[in-house]
């Protein structure tokens, strides 16, 4: 489904017209209904790895391949067809601050051009998927950590996306709330999504069992189909 | 599509009250300032139309010219293009009107007692353009009857007067356009950039929007109508305003404006200026805050 071969991400550094090396010749493959965590210190790749493969980022040298298509060629219209078969999990929620939740939801179907109905039906039953059909007119302002991320959860979910791009998504949240988190992204993986989780807890990568990429300074360390967190 | 942009559009104006407040505020600015320049031009052409109003051509004629000699000669004049008005003025007329303004004068007095009217009938030519006055005075000096009927000819116009009205007219004209342009410019930049900001700060909503795949035109639409509710309350406070304003201080305004009446002005021309300042505030905001939003929208 996501394939990496030999790429490399390059940052121009406007502030001191540095070069930056961000990836280095990655190659992997990530397969359908696959839970990934990407583990690494903070400027390891492990967003910009997410950056390619949502189309915010180009490949510098190597190719990108997500559902077939290279990244690297896609027009605009084409980007934002791939989103949308992508759900985004972001450590900071990254909510709509001036729409309720029920809108927050509901915004990337609406702005896809779906039926009342059908938005009305679908927000409710994925805000029952992450237990938050009580603060369906509540600004993001008045939401807990946890609850925005389930709310962001509950976005990136409307789609039924084939992916789900997971940055640091407990960054932010206390031990509780991060293993409701985590709950709720491998019951999505059980439904049919691909799962890529980049974090930096510990507990989190070791208690899931799940496929580990561990990077360092742009590489690939380690690449384990159980892995732990080792750095 | 269309309900939900406009939906979403209102939603940002009502939820994100201090930006739209702040929005409504910069082109209030930028209204008030085109409502002045209007204004301005009028005063402006009621300035020079009272200086151009100051010259003309009078004929007073011999005591013996009878009132249809002197009507004939006016008719005479009035075939000529270049003639805008003619009064004619009987001694009658004349003698009523000098002891009308002079009332407390002692020479008043002295015509009493001499129970003789002094004065002659006269007829006041105004022409189209002052540089028509040059072509008419010749026809005058050119006429046969002229030399008979006429006692004095008063030229008001002096060549070189009127050159100097005709250049300071010019000169106000282009000062006036040159000062519209300006202020109009400071006023779009002040829009532009109150706009802007309104939109850098959200450009992270905007980032989201483009993740979650929404459409260049899904995200820019609900912002552009954000801005023009903000213009089309911003005209309407920019009227009221104007309308109190006007009202308030038009008494010692006209005082200080050379008797230009701002207020019976703005009146005569109220459903120009509201239409035009509503037009003008809704497209301001339109051109700022698609240029602002593009920027974000292409990255």
């Amino acid at each position: 489904m996501i394939y990496f071969n030999n790429v490399s991400k390059d940052y121009n550094l406007e502030l001191t017209r540095e070069i930056k090396r961000a990836l280095e010749n990655i190659n992997l493959e990530i397969k359908k209904n696959e839970f990934v965590v990407l583990c690494g210190k903070t400027g390891s790749g492990k967003t910009t790895i997410m950056k390619l493969i949502s189309g915010e980022e180009k490949p510098s040298f190597g190719e990108v391949k997500v559902g077939g298509l290279s990244v690297k060629n896609l027009k605009q219209n084409q980007i934002r067809n791939l989103r949308q078969k992508i759900g985004f999990v972001f450590q900071d929620f990254k909510l709509l601050p001036y729409k309720t939740v029920f809108e927050n939801i509901a915004f990337a179907l609406e702005a896809n051009n779906f039926k009342d109905d059908f938005i009305q039906k679908q927000v409710l039953n994925t805000l029952k998927v992450v237990n938050l059909e009580d603060k369906l007119d509540a600004l993001p302002s008045e939401l807990s950590g946890g609850e925005k991320q389930r709310v962001a959860i509950a976005r990136a979910l409307i789609r039924n996306p084939e992916i789900i791009l997971a940055d640091e998504p407990t960054g932010n949240l206390d031990p509780y709330n991060t293993r409701d988190i985590i709950k709720l992204l491998l019951k999505i993986n059980l439904n049919n999504s691909t799962v890529i989780l980049s974090t930096h807890n510990k507990d989190v990568v070791n208690s899931i069992q799940k496929r580990v990429i561990t990077l360092e300074q742009g590489k690939i360390l380690r690449d384990e189909k159980q892995g732990r967190y080792v750095i | 599509m269309l309900k939900r942009i406009f939906k979403n559009g209102w939603h940002n104006f009502i939820r994100q009250g201090s930006l739209s407040s702040g929005a409504t505020f910069a082109i209030l600015l930028g209204v008030l300032v085109a409502v002045g320049l209007f204004l301005f031009h009028g005063l402006m052409n009621y300035a020079i139309e009272e200086v151009e109003s100051k010259i003309d051509i009078s004929l007073f004629f011999n005591e013996e010219v009878s009132r249809e000699e002197i009507l004939e000669f006016k008719a005479e004049l009035e075939k000529l293009e270049e003639v805008k008005a003619i009064t004619f003025v009987s001694k009658e007329k004349a003698y009523d009107s000098f002891v009308e303004k002079h009332e407390d004068l002692i020479y008043i007095e002295a015509l009493r007692i001499i129970e003789v009217n002094p004065f002659l009938a006269s007829l006041r030519i105004v022409a189209k353009d002052p540089k028509d006055y040059k072509a008419i005075s010749t026809f005058i000096d050119l006429s046969e009857d002229a030399e008979d009927l006429i006692y004095k000819k008063d030229d008001f116009f002096k060549e070189e007067v009127i050159q100097k009205i005709e250049s300071i007219s010019a000169n106000v004209r282009v000062v006036g356009i040159g000062l519209i342009v300006l202020f109009s410019f400071l006023a779009f930049l002040t829009i532009l950039n109150t706009i802007k900001l309104t939109i850098f700060s959200q450009r992270k909503e905007i980032e989201v929007m483009k993740l979650v795949g929404a459409t260049n035109s899904f995200i820019k639409w609900p912002y552009i109508i954000q801005s023009t509710l903000c213009a089309v309350i911003a005209s309407g406070i920019s009227f009221l305003v104007t309308l109190l304003a006007l009202y308030l201080a038009n008494a010692s305004l006209s005082k200080t404006l050379m008797g230009f009446n701002a207020y019976e002005y703005f009146l005569d021309n109220l459903s120009i200026i509201l239409i035009g300042q509503t037009i003008i505030a809704m497209l301001l905001a339109f051109v700022s805050s698609s240029i602002a939003i593009s920027k974000y929208l292409n990255k």
